[in-house]
């Protein structure tokens, strides 16, 4: 287990700022998220702890000691790769041991380990395979068991599922945090699903433009967003935003102020079809929800248990809406269908023109 | 229905492809057939019209009169020795230049890479005239040095494993680096192991150029006991003038069958490394 402290760390790609005076602290035993779109820099923040990329300026300390000029294996740390890099001409017994074998470890204890890993791993009966005749998931677990068996004092992981289907994602994600429940061991993990960060993070960093724009638990970022970066970032369908304002429970224009709101906040309160009657518990309108401009049905996506509606606001902004009911055929509201919503008054999010949050005093 | 009738297509269009490429094979396979042929034949069946290819009786003397006639064992190792010795050479350094071309990042990478690209465009002739006044300067003339050192390097060979070795993800260097590995031990360890269908067929390809090399071995060596084997096959037909082909073909026969059967072992690997890299030899 180790601390690590990140401080005044950039990064220069020739010209071109790709990570811009970042500070993270990881607390030891900590399971940190870093997410963001593709390009944020998210992994080149990795690539950098792991010592595959210099640092244009700052220091990267480990346990109290800077590190910036260590090679990855005097650092300790492990590292899972997005496409696995296994070594292909070695059998997963191999591939698994050859860190320690570089480390000249008594074959005995190798043996342990090795098997140790694959037991955790469920891959004993594939150590003398080669990758070519592993599945992802296999794949995936002999990448996590290479890492693994040298017990290292960080382990990163760089996008590891983003090359497996979506079941297979949710299992492996599953095994990601009982292995680091198991492993007790510092965790930074780098994706650009929010699913993934929401549920495996103790705490996420939100990357955008080479910079952290919020760090904190999911809850926090989920509840208190402290941007409109971040706000429409977690959260699936992503968070509704409107050019407007409040004054006095009304929603007006507004240029300066963008108010946020998550589609499972908001409400159905009235259609004007006739074929769509809304479930009585759509309608239980609530003193604190503010009315949005009436709208008319763009697309209606039946995903079981809930439903997204996708509206076009008569002010020509679009939002969703989730209803958390299974929808009956005669109540999918049809395309055209005119709809009056409204969105829960406290759980609205106000940003000003930069994307900050106004925090209402 | 629809799949049966698609694979009696393939298979009719497999069995066409095949018959228009053995045209070609036969064209190429005939003239060592007809030497083979030819060195089975006795000197009055040799001029016999019309010719047929396949001998009356099958007769080794003209091996044996070949082998009596002139020190075949010897052009044999002379060859084998230049031979080995400039593949060994040629795939040390091909490899090492090709790993750091392909996966290191360095000032003027470009420029050296173009540089060593342009040797490939430079006709061997035009370089005979320096490299022979080099030779002789060293006072290497009739010595194997003079035919191994020259061809130590090949352009070709760097820009074909520099090509292979680019298709290695990044990844997997970066995994070894994590693991503790150097880079060395990645070149060795991985990138050479990986290439392996490639270095074969640059490896084989080497032996079989400097086994056919003519100009350059005539040049630089005088005495009998230092030539090549292709020199001593155009020795052998000026001493023998056209009296008695059988013994040409047959001392040709032995001569050439060392780099046949190299090609024919290797064969698998060698079309697959052309195959896998991209480019025509």
């Amino acid at each position: 287990m180790a601390q690590l402290q990140l401080t005044d760390v950039t990064k220069l790609f020739g010209k071109t700022r790709v990570i811009d005076g970042l500070h993270l602290t990881v607390k030891s035993g900590e399971f940190v998220v870093l997410v963001g779109p593709s390009g944020c820099g998210k992994s080149t923040i990795l690539r950098m702890i792991a010592g595959l990329e210099d640092l244009s300026s700052g220091s990267i300390k480990m346990d109290g000691n800077i590190i910036n000029n260590l090679s990855p294996k005097e650092r300790g740390v492990a590292m899972v790769f997005q496409n696995y890099a296994l070594y292909p001409h070695m059998t997963v017994r191999d591939n698994i041991s050859f860190g320690l074998k570089l480390a000249s470890m008594p074959k005995d204890e190798i043996k342990e380990r090795v098997f140790d890993a694959a037991k955790t791993l469920n891959l004993t009966d594939y150590l003398d395979k080669k990758p070519g005749q592993l599945s992802g998931g296999q794949k995936q677990r002999v990448a996590m068991g290479r890492a693994m068996v040298r017990r290292p004092k960080l382990f990163l992981f760089d996008e590891p599922l983003s090359n497996l289907d979506a079941a297979l994602r949710v299992r492996m994600r599953a095994e990601i945090a009982q292995l680091h429940k198991g492993l007790d061991c510092t965790t930074i993990y780098v994706t650009h699903d929010q699913v993934e960060a929401m549920t495996l993070a103790d705490r996420i960093a939100v990357v955008n433009g080479g910079k952290i724009e919020q760090f904190g638990t999911p809850m926090e970022l989920y509840n208190a967003p402290q941007t409109k970066f971040v706000a429409s970032f977690l959260g699936m369908p992503p968070m509704n935003f409107l050019p407007v304002k409040m004054i006095q429970s009304q929603l007006v224009p507004s240029a300066a102020v963008t108010v946020g709101f998550r589609a499972e906040d908001t409400q159905v309160v009235n259609s004007r079809s006739s074929s769509v009657e809304v479930p009585s518990n759509e309608i239980r309108t609530k003193v604190r929800d503010v009315p949005l401009p009436p709208g008319s049905v763009k697309m209606v996506e039946l995903l079981g248990g809930l439903s997204h509606i996708h509206v076009r606001l008569s002010d020509d902004q679009d939002v969703v809406v989730e209803t958390r009911s299974a929808l009956t055929p005669e109540l999918i509201p049809r395309i055209g269908d005119v709809i009056e919503l409204t969105a829960d008054a406290s759980r609205l999010f106000f940003f000003d023109a930069d994307g900050r949050t106004i925090f209402k005093t | 229905m629809k799949n049966s009738v698609t694979a009696q297509q393939q298979r009719q269009q497999r069995l066409l492809a095949t018959l228009v490429l053995c045209l070609p094979a036969l064209a190429h396979l005939f003239p060592i057939l007809y030497m083979l042929s030819l060195s089975f034949k006795s000197a009055t069946e040799v001029f016999e019209y019309p010719p047929n290819l396949i001998p009356a009786a099958f007769d080794f003397a003209n091996y044996v009169t070949a082998i009596k006639s002139a020190p075949l064992a010897r052009f044999l190792l002379n060859s084998l020795i230049v031979s080995l010795s400039v593949t060994a050479l040629q795939l040390v350094t091909s490899i090492l230049a090709a790993f750091a071309l392909a996966r290191i990042e360095f000032p003027g990478k470009k420029f050296f890479l173009a540089v060593i690209l342009a040797t490939m465009m430079v006709p061997g002739e035009v370089t005979i005239l320096p490299n022979y006044l080099t030779i002789a300067r060293l006072g290497w003339l009739d010595t194997y040095r003079s035919m191994i050192v020259p061809s130590a390097a090949s352009g070709f060979g760097v820009f074909l494993l520099y090509q292979f070795f680019r298709t290695i993800p990044t990844e997997l260097e970066e995994a070894v680096r994590v693991d503790g590995g150097s880079r060395f031990r990645f070149l060795w360890q991985f990138v050479v192991p990986l290439s392996m269908p490639a270095i074969v067929a640059f490896g084989v390809y080497a032996f079989v150029a400097t086994w056919n090399q003519y100009l350059w071995p005539l040049v630089v060596t005088q005495t009998t006991e230092m030539r090549t084997v292709q020199i001593a096959l155009g020795m052998f037909r000026s001493e023998n003038e056209a009296s008695s082909w059988g013994v040409i073909m047959a001392a040709t026969a032995i001569l050439v069958a060392p780099s046949i059967l190299l090609f024919v072992a290797t064969q698998k690997q060698f079309v697959r490394g052309i195959m896998m890299s991209g480019i025509k030899g």
